[in-house]
């Protein structure tokens, strides 16, 4: 009995092991990955991160609608993405929760949002969680920011202060995206906040 | 005995109701800290006290720690898997701390959301001191472990002195805080 007891027992915690791992979260240096999974923007239009892809670099957000921590960063991050996008920077915002476990995270508060805070870009759902998987991202908001050659520059948080956008010391993200367009090299490249876990969708049976 | 007050882990909406006691203009005054907005709404209780914490004093605080384990908790009053796991917590708190489990319960809410945290914990039954972080940086990340990728729930054991022994993110059942606490707990009696 006991023997099995502690069989079970190894079987379940490599089970629980297995089922949750999750892929590392990508590198600097690394290639844009899951660069041509199809999207549904809030337009109605279906779209790729390399259908995107900016002159300049591509700036890509985890992000999702009920998240307290997006709510206080949404209009600093709008802001960014929205001088980006001025400045041959892509951006893009990607859903990626299920919204049968949140549904303020559908596709209908996504469009509601995106027009009134009026994105310059496309507003993505990741149906599947698959490119929020690809990139290894766990927690909204995350961002994402690629080089001309599609090459990793930085990833992490917004800033230092997620709420109170006055006392913001380190804007990570902004500094970022202005080393990129001046052709230097990030000085932060790699931070970190307290976010909201993404919600994701079940992984589809194999 | 326990020192712990006993809450009903099946049932915590009934658990807000339970104690009568100071009435919320007594409880301003008598506790500075805590949020008095909450106070303003109806509350069937007093409300826990509830104090502002930066990483630094969350990091000398570990650093005094003499418990054989301490658990600290991150979680939020509006994120649906924090809520769903606190009772689990408030359980094992319950089952473990006179075993010498303490537990620091960390809110990332916003400073302005004071009020609704402090009534979720009187709502629970979650009647001990608690805080809720300055600001939820990447310091205060890298204070609990520099491999927490920040997503919350998320759930730090230490050992005296401030050593982390073992850490999750994502919501846990209670047989993996049961475990992680007999592991330590055992560790920490060999070792004396």
């Amino acid at each position: 009995m006991k023997t099995y007891k502690l069989w079970a027992s190894t079987v379940g915690t490599i089970l629980l092991a297995v089922l949750v791992s999750r892929a590392q979260p990508l590198g600097l240096g690394a290639a844009m990955p899951a660069a041509d999974t199809k999207m549904n923007n809030v337009d109605g239009k279906t779209l790729t991160l390399a259908d995107l892809k900016g002159k300049t670099g591509t700036l890509v957000i985890f992000v999702c609608n009920h998240c307290p921590f997006v709510k206080a960063w949404q209009d600093r991050m709008v802001q960014i993405a929205n001088e980006g996008v001025k400045q041959d920077i892509a951006a893009v915002f990607v859903n990626s929760n299920d919204p049968t476990a949140i549904p303020e995270d559908d596709v209908a508060h996504m469009k509601q949002l995106a027009k009134d805070k009026g994105y310059a870009f496309p507003y993505v759902v990741d149906d599947g969680s698959a490119v929020a998987r690809a990139f290894g991202a766990t927690r909204t908001p995350e961002a994402f920011l690629f080089n001309a050659d599609g090459k990793l520059v930085y990833h992490g948080t917004i800033d230092d202060s997620t709420y109170d956008a006055a006392k913001v010391t380190k804007p990570y993200l902004k500094s970022a995206v202005e080393a990129l367009l001046a052709g230097k090299a990030v000085a932060d490249a790699e931070t970190k906040s307290v976010g909201c876990s993404i919600k994701f969708h079940a992984q589809p049976e194999k | 005995m326990f020192t712990v007050p006993r809450q009903s882990t099946h049932n915590p909406s009934h658990d807000g109701h339970r104690r009568e006691g100071l009435s919320c203009a007594a409880l301003a005054v008598a506790l500075l800290v805590i949020a008095t907005p909450g106070c303003s709404r109806h509350s069937d209780g007093p409300l826990p006290e509830l104090r502002s914490i930066a990483a630094s004093d969350l990091k000398s605080m570990l650093g005094q720690a003499q418990s054989p384990l301490t658990l600290v908790h991150v979680w939020a009053s509006w994120c649906p898997p924090c809520r769903e796991e606190f009772p689990t917590v408030l359980r094992f708190r319950e089952d473990y701390a006179k075993r010498g489990l303490t537990l620091i319960l960390v809110s990332a809410d916003s400073p302005a959301q004071k009020g609704a945290v402090a009534r979720f914990l009187a709502a629970n039954g979650a009647s001990f001191p608690s805080y809720i972080v300055a600001n939820p940086d990447e310091t205060f990340v890298n204070t609990l472990s520099t491999n927490w990728s920040g997503a919350i729930p998320a759930s730090f054991f230490f050992g005296p002195g401030g050593e982390l022994r073992t850490w999750w993110e994502g919501k846990t059942a209670y047989e993996k805080y049961r475990e992680t606490a007999e592991t330590q707990l055992k560790q920490e009696t060999k070792g004396r």
